[in-house]
């Protein structure tokens, strides 16, 4: 009677295991890269000085960039499907560095961060653009689009998985 | 009292599994990324133009320029990769194949032969499939198309 208590407890128990786990997603919360990781500019290469996997536009003019984000894809079902952006900046005066999230479905619907495809732009020296509410869809893929003043820098860059959209 | 045995024995036997679970890797079951993290020779650099994610080879007088997309994986193993691409006609179109690498890089892997596999559909957007890529144990992955004029990668799938 007690081993056959115990079988059937295990039963219980891993049946219940099982479906816990299954509610959580084989998926990273948060990566983090250099801002050079996966950057192919055809039209700004002369002006991307890489550096330890970050890079500083070395032109006398504002170059636009498209920083690519490798997205484990079973995160863009709900409610794991927004996104959070961070982008650490070093700007030579104020609004010399700004970035949008762009959300593009395979389809190639475009859709942009909370701030509507409006750049958000960063202070001069050292600071962080935060871009909030990035919808990725399944399959789509995610750029972030910066335009990179003159001889400022692109740092890290870090996203997250966000489960609602309770944005400050 | 009996009931209340079993609860507490299930509620035990659920901890532990969830903790033995825990010790086990999670992988992810698909990965994605812009076709703008596709790197082209030098010479050929300035024939893209990146757009909203998409790589496009726009650049009159430039030539078909392959593309190679390094796509990250997590182990060993069979790969499948969708490579979403758009070509306006047979003679702007998108041929994508898988190259995989062993650590040293001595060894690669190609499917179907090393040959490429070619868009079916013109004027929108449409999947290039290329299933059963085999990577070895800490090799690594790519994918690598060749772009004419005027046609345009969008994204990549796979399992990593």
């Amino acid at each position: 009677m007690q081993i056959k208590d115990w079988l059937v407890c295990s039963l219980i128990g891993g049946v219940a295991a099982l479906t816990a786990d299954a509610a959580v997603p084989n998926i990273v919360e948060a990566r983090t890269v250099g801002s050079a990781t996966g950057l192919t500019v055809p039209s700004a290469t002369p002006c991307i000085s890489p550096w330890h996997g970050m890079f500083q536009n070395v032109c006398e003019s504002t170059i636009s960039v498209d920083l690519p984000l490798v997205l484990d894809t079973d995160s863009s079902s709900p409610p794991l499907n927004w996104k959070q952006v961070y982008v650490g900046t070093f700007a030579q005066t104020d609004q010399g560095i700004g970035c949008r999230g762009q959300s593009i479905s395979k389809s190639f619907d475009v859709t942009y961060d909370g701030n509507g495809g409006a750049y958000t732009w960063a202070p001069a020296g050292q600071s962080q653009i935060n871009m909030y509410a990035i919808n990725v869809l399944a399959g789509g893929s995610v750029v972030v689009n910066c335009q990179v003043g003159m001889h400022g820098w692109l740092e890290t860059i870090g996203y997250e998985n966000r489960s609602h959209t309770g944005w400050p | 009292m009996q009931i209340r045995h079993w609860i507490i024995r299930a509620g035990i036997i659920a901890v532990l599994a969830l903790i033995g679970d825990g010790a086990a890797p999670r992988l992810a079951e698909a990965r994605t990324i812009a076709g703008s993290a596709g790197v082209a020779p030098p010479a050929h650099r300035h024939c893209f133009w990146t757009h909203n994610g998409t790589m496009l080879n726009y650049r009159n007088g430039c030539p078909t320029v392959p593309l190679d997309i390094p796509l990250v994986v997590d182990n060993g193993g069979t790969k499948n990769i969708t490579v979403t691409a758009r070509g306006g006609s047979p003679s702007a179109t998108v041929g994508c194949r898988s190259e995989a690498t062993d650590f040293s890089g001595d060894n690669v892997w190609y499917v179907n032969g090393g040959n490429h596999t070619y868009l079916s559909m013109f004027g929108q957007a449409t999947d290039i499939v290329i299933n059963g890529s085999y990577v070895p144990g800490w090799g690594s992955l790519l994918v690598n198309c060749r772009v004419d004029k005027g046609a345009q990668v969008y994204v990549i799938n796979w399992n990593p």
